[in-house]
């Protein structure tokens, strides 16, 4: 079963990563990371910063990012995992999943494995290249003072709870690409929610939808909040629950 | 066992339509079957149930013996397909494309390279799939049928696209698999190259087998007539009119002679010979799987 899964899985990595897409989840986030630098460059060389007034992690790196983040990944997540579904899609490639010798839980798991791992990379590398800015920065130009808070737990929790937010909201459009065949609907969804969780963020319920963590992480940024909260729990929970609708639609897909 | 598949009283419906209805398939191991019908028949149905791509409910396709439903991993080991388009990563490479399959197979390079050559495309093994020409991707879609070895093939309309050469060549491809012993479930529109490769011959309409049977069996229950261009068709139809032969036309002098067997031949040529009659052109006038099928069909409506 291990060894069976295991090839399963090297083939479904070895299928997927040809994907263009896998490289919009993978580096636009630490694209953003870089051009939010080159803004702190330009303005560092061309303004004086008041030393140690507020926290640079918060305000300078932290804040712009995060704002560009809670727009962007659930729509490159979207994107991403359609992007996964259409492969099998394209020329009804199911028929050559569905005919290999491999059962279709192992090559269900083995796909939502690897959409999960990506979103982990996705969410690291970011992570590493926030911390890296910031080091750099400090050693740089000091003035900003980057140097002066530690603010290395904050933002691992920041990122941990992005990445949690991240994979439910993976699993809630794995759900969708599976049931429909079209780019329109789960990335139109995925903008729609964007939208909606702006909008709602604030109310109670928000905490059910998992598409209000990202917008959450920006707040988290902000408020040096590193606890973990209902959304959190909510998020995990919304996971499990969609990664089992998943597989019980990829499960009962027929070649028609 | 040698039966490669084998399907007892297989019925599909979908909402009250009925698709298939008690089909009974033997195919023989080691055999070509030609599975013939017209558009709508049945055949892809029957082709997705005997590969498990639509479920059989209760049970009743068995390929070596073994109930497919419940070894379906197993059996999906042993055979390859293609169903009616190929199927491909169209962002991979032809080579990747195979790679892939070898990931599960375990088949190593050596085999991709090797099937390759098979369908000849070992040429645009670097081609992006999406860019290949249709016949190419045919041309693929049968190497990854055909990659790991498999002893049973199911192929429906593996000839589509394919330029007369790419046709021969597939034909010499599936005589030399089944050479190999392999059993080759093929289902063409093409029926001049199905006659051509086919042990059997297995015919569907309307969702009901009407002939299951060895293709000698088929082309046997049909007539045979000898068509014979003379110098005095009059005198030739006089002769054999007494010896009681059954003389089907005469135009241009040329006649059309009912025969039964190859004693009844010899004397139809021995007495119009005898009786002074010039014979210029001879030509025996065998039914084919065009004729018998489209005879077969039109029958069952009738």
């Amino acid at each position: 079963m291990t060894n069976t899964f295991f090839k399963t899985f090297s083939a479904e990595q070895y299928k997927l990563s040809k994907n263009r897409e896998i490289f919009g989840v993978l580096l636009l986030p630490v694209l953003l990371v870089f051009m939010v630098d080159g803004y702190i460059i330009y303005k560092a060389n061309t303004e004086v910063f008041a030393e140690s007034l507020t926290n640079p992690w918060v305000v300078l790196l932290g804040r712009y990012v995060f704002q560009f983040y809670n727009l962007l990944y659930p729509i490159l997540v979207a994107i991403f995992v359609y992007a996964c579904c259409d492969i099998e899609y394209k020329n009804n490639n199911y028929k050559i999943l569905f005919t290999i010798p491999i059962s279709k839980t192992e090559i269900f798991f083995s796909k939502a494995l690897f959409i999960t791992l990506v979103i982990l990379f996705s969410v690291i590398l970011p992570y590493l290249a926030f911390l890296l800015s910031g080091y750099f920065l400090s050693v740089m130009y000091p003035e900003i003072g980057f140097q002066n808070y530690d603010y290395r737990e904050v933002i691992f929790y920041t990122f941990f709870k992005l990445f949690i937010a991240l994979s439910a909201i993976s699993m809630i459009q794995l759900s969708i690409s599976l049931a429909l065949n079209s780019f329109i609907y789960p990335i139109g969804f995925s903008m729609f929610m964007v939208v909606f969780s702006i909008v709602v963020a604030r109310k109670e319920f928000s905490d059910f939808i998992p598409y209000t963590g990202t917008y959450k992480s920006f707040e988290n940024i902000l408020s040096e909040n590193n606890s973990f909260a209902r959304l959190d729990y909510s998020n995990i929970v919304m996971m499990i629950l969609f990664l089992l609708a998943s597989y019980y639609l990829f499960k009962r897909k027929r070649i028609i | 066992m040698t039966e490669s598949i084998t399907t007892k009283n297989l019925c599909f419906q979908i909402g009250s339509k009925t698709i298939l209805n008690n089909i009974n398939l033997n195919v023989p191991k080691g055999s070509i079957y030609g599975y013939l019908g017209r558009n709508g028949a049945g055949k892809s149905t029957t082709i997705k149930l005997l590969l498990g791509l639509l479920e059989d409910k209760n049970d009743h396709v068995f390929v070596h013996g073994k109930s497919l439903k419940q070894n379906i991993t197993q059996i999906h080991a042993i055979t390859g397909n293609l169903i009616e388009s190929p199927c491909f990563y169209n962002k991979l490479t032809v080579f990747e494309n195979l790679k892939y399959l070898d990931i599960i197979h375990k088949k190593g390079t050596r085999r991709i390279e090797e099937v390759l050559e098979l369908v000849d495309l070992h040429e645009q093994k670097k081609k992006k799939a999406s860019k290949l020409s249709m016949g190419m991707k045919q041309r693929l879609g049968i190497a990854m049928a055909i990659f790991h070895d498999p002893q049973l093939l199911v192929l429906d309309e593996p000839l589509n696209g394919l330029d007369p050469q790419g046709i021969f060549e597939m034909r010499k491809l599936f005589q030399n698999l089944n050479e190999q012993g392999k059993t080759i479930f093929l289902s063409s529109h093409i029926l001049s190259e199905l006659e051509k490769v086919a042990t059997h011959i297995g015919i569907i309409e309307k969702g009901e087998m009407i002939f299951q049977g060895t293709k000698n069996d088929l082309l046997g229950q049909v007539e045979r007539y000898v068509s014979l261009k003379v110098n005095d068709a009059e005198t030739a139809i006089t002769i054999l009119s007494t010896l009681g032969f059954s003389i089907q036309n005469n135009v241009n002098n040329k006649i059309s002679v009912k025969i039964n067997d190859d004693q009844q031949f010899n004397s139809l040529l021995k007495s119009l010979v005898h009786n002074g009659i010039e014979i210029y052109e001879l030509e025996a006038q065998n039914a084919n799987l065009e004729q018998i099928f489209i005879n077969l069909i039109s029958q069952t409506n009738d």
